[in-house]
Order: C-alpha cells, then sequence, then structure tokens
C-alpha cells in the first residue's frame, strides 16, 4: 500500500500553449507542435528538412530550424514586468508554470492562491544542466569584451543550475526545502523521488514537484555538437504534492498516488532494455500492483528501447506514448512532462482512472521509472 | 527520539581531492598543520584582473582513480568525483575497491549523490573560447558529450561497478553537500538503500572566478572568515565523498566507524537571490538541531559556511548567536585554508568535521588577526587545537537562498 504523497494538481507550459486546458487540446489534436524558429509560427507537419541554409532565433544563428517552443511566450508578459529584466528563460518558464499551479498574487490575473500552499511549501525542480544560454553569455562577455571583467552582475545568479527553482520561491513565496536536481532525461522523476523522500521525511509537507527546459541557440548548439540530431522542445511540467489529509482538509481530489519510483544505471546503454525492464517489474511489485493496473504508460527518450522494456512487462497489448514523438526533445523537462500526458490521458476515457507508468532513460546512463496510482488500484 | 541501529546512520568511508591534500590522511595532516592552499591562479590567463589569487589542486592525475572510461571522455569535475568516490569506498572495505569485498559492496542497493555549483563548467567555458575563436561549428564534439550535469554522479556509480543503483547530481550550489549528505541519510532512515555515496565537486572555471570578482566578493590576497578586516572569498575546487550506512549494517560487517550522522535541515530563503537572510538561516539551524535530536548546547563546535564576505560572516555569526544564545561553541572556517570549492564546500568540510571527530583536534581558521566585533564569535583561530568533539555542527549557506546545516557526532558516543 502506497502511503502517498499523492498528485492533486498539475500545470504546464508547453509549445501546445500556455493556458490550462492546452495541454489537453493538443493531445487531442494530436499534431506535433514543431515551428520553424525563424519563420511564421505555423506548425509543421512531416518529415523536418535538415539541409536548411542559416537558419537563425532572434538573429542568432541556429543548427536546424524547427523547433518545439512556447508559443508567443514573453518573460514581462507571463511572469510580470516587475524584477524581470534579466530573468533567464529557463526561469521564466519554471516561475510562469509555477504561478498557473498555485495560483496567487504574484502573477497577473491568475485565481487566488490555492488553500494550503504557503510558507512552508517546498520546491523541487529537475533540469539537464540549468540555462546553459545563461552560462555561455557570460563566458563569452569575459572573452570578448575589454576587461575579462565586464559581465553582468545581475545575471550572475542565472548562471548556477539551482536559480530557478530559488525564484520560483522568491516569486511565490515558497520557503520550505528547496531542491534542484540535474538529470537530463530522467530529472524529471529524479524531482519527483527527491519530493517523495522529503514528504516521507515529514521535511516537506506541499510540494511543487516539475522540470523545465529552455529553447535557445546555445542549449541548440550544445545539443547539436553533443551529437543530438533531432528536434528540440521547452516548457515546463509541474505538479502539486501533498498528504491524503491535506488534501482533504482543502477540498482537492487526487490525481493520483505516487505508488513508487524506480532507478539503474546503463552505461553506455548497455543492456538498457533488460535494465528499464527490472525497473518496471521492481516499481509494480514493491507497489503490490499487476501490469494491468497500468491503464496509460509514457516514455520519454523517442526510443524504441524504452517502448520495448515497457512491452516486454505489460505485455503487447500496452502502447506507450512519448513525450519526444508529441513534442519533440524536451531534454531535463521531458520525464515530468511524461507524468502530466500521463495523468491527462489516463483520466480520460468512461472508468475511474488507472494507473500511469512513467520510464526515462539518459544518454548519460541514467534509467528510472514511475508508478503513479489511481485510487481504485491503490489499496 | 532514540534511533535504533536501523534506523541511526554512519560514515564508513571517506574520499577528498583538495588544494591541501587528497585523500583522508594527507587531508587530516594538512588540516591540522593549518595549510593554506592559495596562489596565483595558473588555469587560465589572468591578464585584465587586478588580482587572482585561488585554491586550485595542483597536479591532478586522473590515470590512478579512472579505470573504466577513458579520462579524456570525462570533464575534470567528474574525475574528482569519481577519485573521491573510489578513496571513500576504498577506506569503507578497508583495502581495494576492485577487492574481493567490492562484489558485495556493489550488489548492494546503493544511492550516489553528488552535489555541484557548476558542474562541468570549464568545458562549457572551453566550447564557448573555441565558438569565439571558430564560428559557431568549431566546438568539440568530445568536449560538448563531457558537460551534461548528470554525469558527475552517474559515471561515479559506473566506475564502481554499482548495479542497483539511483546516481543523482544534486546541484544546488554552495549547499549541495550537506543537500546530498542529508538525501543519503534519509534514504537510509527510511530502509530504501543499503548504502549512499554522498558528496560535491566542483572545479575553477573563468565564468564564476569572473562572476565573484565582479561581484565584489573576492579577496586580494587571502581568505580570512570573521576576521575585521576580511575582504572576501578566493575561489578554490575539489571534491568529497562519504560513504554512509545504517549503523545495524556498519557493525555487522565490522566496518570502522569514523562519525554519526546525526540529522539535518533544509530550507530556502525565499528572500534575495544572493544574499543571506538571518532568521531563515536560524530556522534552518534549529530545524537540523531538532532532526538530530540535539541541545544547542551539546553542540562542541560549529564549522561555519564561512566564506569571508562581509555579508555571509556576519548574518552567519548573527544566526549563530539568534539560535545558540550567549554560550555559543566555538566555530571554525575550513574555507581559510581550501577557498570556496563550491558544490564541494559543505562535503569536503563535513570530511573535516569527521576528522577533527575522529583525530580529535579543531582546524584552525587562517589568516586571523582580530576577531570582528560585530561577528562577536569564539573563533579557533590560526592553530589547531586539541580537542574531543562529541558533536559537531556544519553550515551550508547558497545563493537563492538554499540553506543546509548538518550535525555530526563522534562514532562512539
Amino acid at each position: 500500500m502506497s502511503t502517498g504523497p499523492v498528485v492533486t494538481a498539475w500545470a504546464a507550459v508547453s509549445p501546445f500553449g500556455t493556458a490550462p486546458g492546452d495541454l489537453a487540446e493538443g493531445l487531442r489534436r494530436g499534431v506535433r507542435p514543431l515551428v520553424r524558429v525563424d519563420g511564421d509560427p505555423a506548425p509543421a507537419g512531416g518529415p523536418v528538412a535538415t539541409d536548411e541554409v542559416a537558419p537563425s532565433w532572434s538573429g542568432l544563428p541556429v543548427p536546424q530550424p524547427w523547433a518545439g517552443l512556447v508559443p508567443g511566450f514573453d518573460v514581462r508578459v507571463d511572469v510580470g514586468p516587475k524584477g524581470t529584466r534579466t530573468m533567464d528563460r529557463l526561469t521564466a518558464l519554471a516561475v510562469a508554470a509555477t504561478g498557473r499551479l498555485v495560483g496567487g498574487p504574484a502573477v497577473p490575473g491568475a485565481p487566488p492562491r490555492l488553500p494550503g500552499v504557503g510558507d512552508d511549501t517546498s520546491v523541487v525542480l529537475g533540469t539537464d544542466s540549468g540555462s546553459v544560454a545563461s552560462m555561455t553569455d557570460f563566458t563569452r562577455e569575459s572573452l570578448v569584451n575589454e576587461r575579462p571583467y565586464f559581465v553582468q552582475a545581475a545575471r550572475f545568479p542565472n548562471v548556477t543550475m539551482n536559480g530557478a527553482a530559488a525564484q520560483m520561491a522568491i516569486r511565490h513565496t515558497l520557503r520550505g526545502p528547496n531542491v534542484t536536481v540535474a538529470g537530463g532525461r530522467i530529472a524529471g522523476l529524479q524531482a519527483l523521488q527527491y519530493a517523495r523522500r522529503l514528504h516521507r521525511a515529514g521535511r516537506a509537507g506541499v510540494v511543487v514537484c516539475g522540470a523545465v527546459e529552455e529553447y535557445t541557440p546555445a542549449r541548440a548548439w550544445l545539443a547539436h555538437h553533443s551529437g543530438l540530431t533531432g528536434p528540440l522542445a521547452e516548457g515546463c511540467a509541474v505538479l502539486l504534492l501533498e498528504s491524503p489529509a491535506s488534501a482533504r482538509e482543502h477540498g482537492r481530489r487526487p490525481l493520483a498516488s505516487v505508488a513508487g519510483l524506480a532507478f539503474g544505471v546503463a552505461p553506455g546503454g548497455r543492456d538498457a532494455r533488460p535494465r528499464l525492464a527490472g525497473l518496471v517489474e521492481r516499481v509494480l511489485k514493491e507497489a503490490g500492483a499487476v501490469p494491468a493496473a497500468v491503464g496509460q504508460s509514457v516514455t520519454t527518450g523517442g526510443s524504441p528501447v524504452e517502448r520495448e522494456a515497457v512491452r516486454d512487462v505489460l505485455g503487447d497489448a500496452a502502447d506507450p506514448v512519448d513525450t519526444t514523438d508529441l513534442f519533440g526533445d524536451l531534454g531535463g523537462a521531458g520525464s515530468a512532462f511524461g507524468l502530466v500526458v500521463g495523468l491527462e490521458l489516463a483520466a480520460r476515457g468512461p472508468g475511474p482512472a488507472g494507473g500511469v507508468l512513467v520510464t526515462a532513460l539518459d544518454r548519460d546512463g541514467g534509467l528510472g521509472c514511475a508508478l503513479l496510482l489511481g485510487e481504485e488500484e491503490d489499496r | 527520539m532514540t534511533r535504533s541501529d536501523d534506523t541511526r546512520v554512519v560514515v564508513t568511508g571517506r574520499g577528498v581531492v583538495s588544494s591541501i591534500g587528497t585523500g583522508a590522511e594527507a587531508f587530516a595532516a594538512a588540516l591540522r598543520a593549518g595549510r593554506s592552499g592559495a596562489a596565483p591562479l595558473r588555469f587560465f590567463d589572468t591578464t585584465g584582473y587586478e588580482h587572482s589569487i585561488a585554491c586550485e589542486v595542483p597536479d591532478f592525475e586522473p590515470g590512478p582513480w579512472v579505470r573504466r572510461h577513458d579520462p579524456e571522455d570525462l570533464g575534470r569535475a567528474t574525475q574528482f568525483a569519481v577519485a573521491a568516490a573510489r578513496m571513500a569506498v576504498d577506506d569503507a572495505l578497508g583495502g581495494a575497491s576492485d577487492g574481493a569485498g567490492a562484489a558485495g559492496f556493489a550488489a548492494r542497493r546503493a544511492l550516489v549523490a553528488i552535489g555541484t555549483t557548476d558542474g562541468e563548467s570549464r568545458d562549457l567555458d572551453l566550447l564557448i573560447a573555441q565558438e569565439v575563436a571558430g564560428g559557431p561549428s568549431a566546438p568539440d564534439p568530445r568536449v560538448a558529450r563531457r558537460v551534461p550535469a548528470a554525469r558527475l554522479s552517474t559515471v561515479v556509480a559506473a566506475e564502481l561497478d554499482l548495479e542497483d543503483v539511483e546516481a543523482v547530481t544534486v546541484p544546488t550550489a554552495c549547499a549541495a553537500g550537506n543537500y546530498s549528505i542529508g538525501y543519503g541519510l534519509d534514504a537510509l532512515r527510511a530502509g530504501e538503500v543499503d548504502v549512499a555515496l554522498c558528496g560535491g565537486a566542483d572545479v575553477i572555471s573563468r565564468k564564476t572566478f569572473t562572476g565573484f570578482y565582479r561581484l565584489g566578493a573576492m579577496a586580494v590576497r587571502a581568505c580570512a572568515p570573521f576576521d575585521a578586516d576580511r575582504d572576501g572569498m578566493l575561489v578554490g575546487e575539489g571534491a568529497a565523498v562519504l560513504v554512509l550506512e545504517r549503523r545495524s549494517t556498519a557493525l555487522a560487517r565490522g566496518a570502522r566507524i569514523h562519525a554519526e550522522v546525526l540529522g539535518y535541515g533544509l530550507n530556502c530563503d525565499a528572500d534575495h537571490p544572493v544574499a543571506p537572510q538571518r532568521e531563515s538561516l536560524g530556522r534552518c539551524m534549529t530545524a537540523a538541531l531538532r532532526d538530530a535530536g540535539v541541545e544547542p548546547g551539546d553542540v562542541d563546535l560549529i564549522s561555519a559556511h564561512g566564506t569571508a564576505t562581509r555579508a555571509n560572516d556576519l548574518t552567519e555569526a548573527q544566526a549563530v548567536r539568534d539560535v545558540f544564545g550567549t554560550r555559543r561553541p566555538p566555530v571554525t572556517g575550513v574555507k581559510s585554508m581550501i577557498g570556496h570549492t563550491l558544490g564541494a564546500a559543505s562535503a569536503i568540510a563535513a570530511v573535516a568535521c569527521t576528522i577533527a571527530l575522529t583525530h580529535r583536534f579543531v582546524p584552525p581558521t587562517l589568516h586571523h588577526a582580530r576577531t570582528d566585533p560585530d561577528c562577536d564569535l569564539d573563533v579557533v583561530a590560526n592553530t589547531a587545537v586539541p580537542a574531543d568533539l562529541r558533536i559537531v555542527q556544519n553550515n551550508a549557506l547558497a545563493f537563492g537562498g538554499n540553506n543546509a546545516v548538518l550535525l555530526l557526532g563522534r562514532a562512539d558516543r
């Protein structure tokens, strides 16, 4: 039997949009939301061309023309004009998503603050390696300017990987434990694990937990040079975690219980399929659940390895959706999007929501899976 | 709350890479001698900066430590993490991490948690230098593949042949070491893992040196925590890893126990992106003491965050006075010897705390001429002092108001 925490809400700013219903609507329409980064923001269908000459984004060259961008995202509008002059895109996406989750006075035009979310609410955020753009801009200025220390002091907090989580806390007054985990594709699941452990240890009551990734030329070039060829995507997905008692007290119905997570490594990708399958088996066993309890499985890496590992355990009837197929390569945000996509899809259909299984496989060897169970399955 | 051996967590191995010594015994000797790692910065051309003293790790060779990868495929921070982790596991096994005991060790369910501030920023700096010189296609793919921060933990797991392992990198800046140790503590107390390798690693980069310099936070010559004339921090680099196990497991296998991890506290100022906040830090210390089941009067020594900036030391001293009152314990700042090693800092300091407990001395705070009267602390100055310590507190404050305070106890309390 799982002893929580439970997920009672989620929010996302994604290539499908920033409004509450946009993700659901985008999933329903089923068209991958890629756009030309330098051109008319019309959605792209069909295969992407890779022989484009010198595509650019805001005047800066990028290696390929297609990406999944959060449409019309403007930090000064989506986060607000106050104190955002030097806020980087990664931080802005995280702060904007948090505002849509918790509501409250910091967000222009938002509903009121969710009851029970307050001073001692904790933040756990997953990332790949933070805002690469902020870090490389800083170094570039040092190298090219007249003096090596002619850099913008106000941007220094952006170059640390915990800057976004810190701003989530500052902008929304969340003073509980504040954590960042850097895990590439498995970061969202690592964030969920960290949040679950803080909660179970009694260190955090309510937790805002998710992961974020930005699209910038710096990230695009780093991905390109490290051999990633597919279109990139950006966004932030965050979940609200709390105890069942807290959910009842504040009138929130649990969407699912965090039934368990399991992690491993596959150095160099060796034996990734059986190792990941082993993690899926373990997470079901430790939750006392059978494969049929999983109503919706979600993979996040766009690779057949994850898909086959899931089907090795859940059976051939399992037909996982993949967040890279849905959005493009979401980098550090992928497995957090896996969780919210799973919850959204599992909630459709006539009966009670089935369980959600999310897997992730990172190029640097990390493997992870998470099991969320609806109230019927979680005994 | 009295804990059983099944929920008490102990340190059975420690490894450290630092500017004053690599390996726990070399580091202990350097702490006792009050050695400083400060020297003119050699790693990059410092033309244009008016001063550039830093605490670099001299002559680090990855070869002895990196066995499953080509070292050229690993960034320097990852190399440091592997070295510290291998030393710690060697220590925990009382022998070689590739020896007979290693297979059993590697088969246990493990957590690897490595903290950092900058990850492989030195490699990111290199890519930008290549781009500035040769355009956007010039960066080297082999360097680009070294950059992801996840590698600090996943490569450690691969190097130590750990199979059933959760490997996570915790980039909570200058508090990351305490975060990682605390994460291991919670996972072990809950029985979710059997062994945890916890610590931090960071490397000096142009990016971070420049940032602190630009903020006016960098000392001209020396790092002098709590001194009346202190003028800032020095950047440093290094790594430390501690092996943590439940006390019951350690006793059952006859392991040598260096210290006990009593508890920790975490919170967030949610106030300012860089400046620390007195009341919030005080609350964090109080939470740590409560988690450890320790009264303020039981703490024999505080290993301070002590960066030697005017703001940090004053805020930290005020928070200590708020929590401990008039009978506050003596304080020391290891950064006076090794500089600010960022994400490694509180992990290296935690190793220093275990050394203080096992070797029975307090590492000194160097460059201390006159205690700042506004800090009003009892600083252990310049020379190591013999002491029978029972409980030591290790403070860490990070950018973003990420505070983490750790309590360590002598093994045979």
